[in-house]
């Protein structure tokens, strides 16, 4: 596979499980803040925006209609949704028509004058087509495209992404309310938000029922094995479509970057939440965060940018 | 101007023009081939045919069927207008097409063989040498090059229009680059779609197998008949107008479309930048001109191609398809001349006619361009694409002295052509159908064997009266069927 079209596939995957995370932060802090003081809504916010990696233009914090519908905005659905099509456009004959088809008409959607209508009045019902889009081209996607590399670059981006994001959520929310009071109905919400922000709120129901602490929310976010929007999910699914890329590209001797996934994930995997907590969480958060974009930077060294000189000692 | 024997709503403001009518015969009666799709189209209602040219319209859309129009800020991305109403030619019409673009394309090819080599045909004095040697798509470096077969030119799309008394000519001959084929399958798909019924009960010649016969075309001219060789289709980038058309060639023949980024050369050897290091390329189906392909040997400043490409081709490492060079014998100059070129090279009277050229670079010819100015179509003869052409009957007389000036400095940069009383077709336009001016291009494939698909990409000139087709200049298209019978 060409290293343009693997660059492209990853970034288009990347980019609409962003604009998906995003419009569920959104939709979930809409929500929560009619119930928040201004304070308190200011600040979690704020903890949103941290958690999306937003830069703020001039000091100014973009609102959620700027991080919904303005193209100019980088970090916004509407930018992530272009971005996601300008790079399926690229490769348009390696993914099926379906998906092309699909992202084409969510592009068409976001960018329309009745969806920034229907925005002003009710965000929400924007917010869920946005993910039922992104969802929908998932399945498109596991049912038209060939399991093969391109949907492995498909998977990683998807996944890597993910992980940066739970990540981003924990670090930002959680060194807030690691020292506020359990128990306090202000508290109860905020971690309320994080499990929804998830997606994590019944399947973190079925197993601890509604009872919220700090250290069970942090626990299922990250270590759950079996929930996909958790930390360790989503960092097992990187590692295995790592491991499989090496092997379809014959690139197993390059591909140290596994080494890098397969030690967070032994981590997460033999690691209990309280020795995390006990130790610095908020450090652990700022590392897989590095980690995550150090996996980044070595797919450009190994796959994305190859040389003749690079191919001949190689 | 006269009404049509056809009693339908949808054609209650159709008048026959003074132009050939593809659908109606000068009576007003419907054409044979015509009959059934006229016997349908009486039971629609406008609205009914609405409905459904919107439902294409959206097809198109939601499947980015797009081309970008250069020279606008926004909106770039449009859809390619597409009229409903098929073009319906009958087999034995079509046969004789067939037959003249094969003969052409046969001595086309011989004549670009030749002036790269001993250049028989200029000492011969059947064609100028300075014509030939003063195009600016003439190259140098491309004499005494061999190309595999022998094949200069395998993909052509050239122009045909249809004139007074129903006969086809040949317009222009595009031997660089053409493009509008993906249209012309799309335009198919969404037909069937559209109107599933009247399409089965009608006997269509089908076109699905292109993208097939032009990977076979491609491989057949692998360098040194190398087994298994690699295609790929090398294109300008995602901004380019026929971007869409690239990826949907590459997706319909299976091979990797790639820009020239993703190409290296290595002692005279292509590869490929791949995921699991470099692979070596046989055959590039190249959708980009000659000037761009590489920056050490043509435009040093073009980003869009490969450094040492032209090298490897030299060295018979790596084909490329359509050659370079190949702009020299679509010069609308030279084209003057084809019908001489197929008498030199294969004995033959042409099947197809020329349309009737004035040369600005003989200065008889030149004066006449210049009196009659507002009687012909002038072109400067190395542009494509409806750019840099006036039309006499529809300019004014500041474009005129403008376009004198032009001729006058250079006149061997132009032409003149009578304007042509194109062909009509009926287009669904405002609610009713009404005629419009069409031309035809079919596609010809010219590898160990010459294939050409049965019909082609019927273009429209949307406005009314307009004579202008080219798809950056406000044309549309049509569906093409060729009958079984």
């Amino acid at each position: 596979m060409l290293s343009r079209v693997a660059e492209s596939l990853y970034w288009m995957s990347r980019y609409l499980e962003r604009a998906e995370n995003t419009a569920r932060l959104l939709d979930v802090h809409l929500n929560l803040n009619m119930e928040l003081t201004a304070a308190a809504g200011k600040r979690r916010y704020e903890d949103v925006l941290g958690a999306m990696q937003v830069n703020f233009f001039e000091g100014q914090m973009p609102s959620p209609t700027d991080l919904t519908l303005d193209p100019l905005v980088p970090e916004s659905i509407s930018s992530c949704i272009g971005a996601a099509r300008e790079n399926a456009r690229q490769i348009r004959e390696q993914i099926s028509s379906e998906m092309f088809e699909q992202i084409n008409k969510l592009y068409l959607y976001i960018r329309s004058r009745p969806t920034q209508d229907r925005f002003a009045i009710e965000p929400n019902f924007v917010f869920g087509r946005v993910k039922d889009g992104v969802h929908l081209f998932a399945g498109i996607t596991d049912s038209t495209m060939t399991h093969g590399q391109g949907w492995q670059w498909i998977r990683a981006g998807r996944y890597l992404e993910r992980a940066n994001l739970i990540a981003g959520l924990l670090l930002n929310h959680m060194r807030h309310l690691i020292d506020e009071a359990e128990g306090d109905p202000q508290h109860y919400s905020e971690l309320l938000g994080l499990l929804k922000s998830c997606t994590a709120w019944e399947a973190y129901c079925k197993v601890h029922g509604a009872e919220l602490t700090n250290l069970q929310v942090a626990e299922f976010l990250l270590l759950s094995r079996e929930f996909p929007h958790s930390l360790h999910f989503s960092v097992n699914e990187t590692a295995k479509s790592l491991e499989a890329l090496a092997q379809v590209t014959g690139m197993t001797a390059q591909a140290h970057l596994e080494s890098k996934v397969g030690r967070l994930l032994a981590q997460l995997r033999y690691t209990s939440i309280n020795e995390l907590f006990e130790q610095s969480p908020i450090q652990f958060f700022h590392k897989v965060r590095a980690d995550m974009s150090d996996v980044n930077d070595r797919l450009y060294r190994v796959y994305f940018s190859q040389t003749f000189a690079r191919a001949v000692s190689g | 101007m006269a009404k049509t024997s056809l009693d339908s709503p949808l054609f209650e403001r159709y008048q026959i023009q003074q132009f050939f009518d593809e659908m109606f015969d000068e009576g007003g009666q419907v054409r044979p081939p015509y009959l059934a799709l006229a016997q349908r189209l009486s039971l629609l209602s406008p609205e009914e045919f609405a409905r459904r040219q919107a439902a294409a319209d959206l097809s198109f859309l939601r499947q980015g069927i797009t081309f970008t129009v250069y020279g606008h800020d926004d909106a770039t991305e449009k859809i390619f207008p597409y009229d409903l109403l098929p073009r319906v030619l009958s087999n034995s019409e079509w046969q004789e097409v067939e037959r003249g673009l094969k003969q052409r394309i046969t001595a086309l090819n011989l004549f670009l063989g030749d002036i790269y080599d001993k250049g028989k045909i200029l000492n011969d004095k059947q064609v100028p040498r300075e014509l030939v040697y003063s195009c600016k798509h003439f190259r140098r470096e491309m004499r005494g090059v061999k190309v595999p077969r022998g094949v200069y030119v395998s993909v052509v799309g050239s122009d045909l229009v249809r004139t007074d008394g129903g006969r086809f000519a040949v317009l222009e001959d595009n031997l660089r680059v053409p493009s509008g084929v993906s249209y012309m399958l799309t335009n198919r798909q969404i037909m069937k779609r559209v109107f599933p019924r009247l399409f089965r009960d009608y006997n269509v010649r089908p076109i699905d197998h292109y993208g097939q016969a032009l990977l076979s075309t491609l491989r057949s001219l692998a360098p040194n008949d190398r087994p298994d060789p690699t295609v790929v289709l090398i294109t300008p980038g995602v901004y380019n107008s026929a971007y869409f058309e690239h990826a949907f060639l590459a997706r319909s023949m299976g091979i990797q479309l790639v820009e020239g980024r993703d190409l290296v050369v290595h002692d005279n050897l292509v590869y490929t930048k791949t995921t699991s290091g470099l692979r070596r390329v046989d055959v590039i189906y190249r959708r980009i001109d000659d000037d761009f392909l590489d920056p050490l040997a043509f435009r040093p400043d073009s980003m869009l191609g490969v450094a040492g490409l032209f090298n490897a081709y030299r060295h018979g490492n790596v084909t490329l398809a359509n050659a370079i060079g190949t702009g020299v014998a679509d010069d609308k100059a030279i084209y003057a001349y084809v019908p001489q070129m197929i008498k030199y090279y294969l004995g033959e009277e042409p099947l197809l006619e020329n349309v009737e050229t004035f040369l600005g670079w003989e200065p008889k010819q030149c004066q006449y361009i210049l009196d009659n100015l507002d009687q012909l179509v002038v072109k400067a003869v190395g542009e494509s694409g409806g750019y840099g052409m006036l039309i006499g009957p529809h300019s004014t007389a500041s474009q005129r002295a403008e376009f004198a000036e032009k001729v006058k400095a250079n006149p061997r940069n132009y032409i003149g052509q009578p304007t042509l009383k194109l062909s009509c077709a009926p287009c669904f336009t405002e609610g009713r159908v009404e005629p419009r001016h069409v031309d035809l291009r079919p596609y010809i494939l010219n590898g160990r064997e010459m294939t050409i698909v049965p019909g082609g990409l019927s273009r429209v000139a949307l406005q009314r009266g307009s004579l202008v087709v080219n798809s950056s200049q406000g044309g549309g298209s049509k569906d093409t069927w060729v009958l079984h019978e």
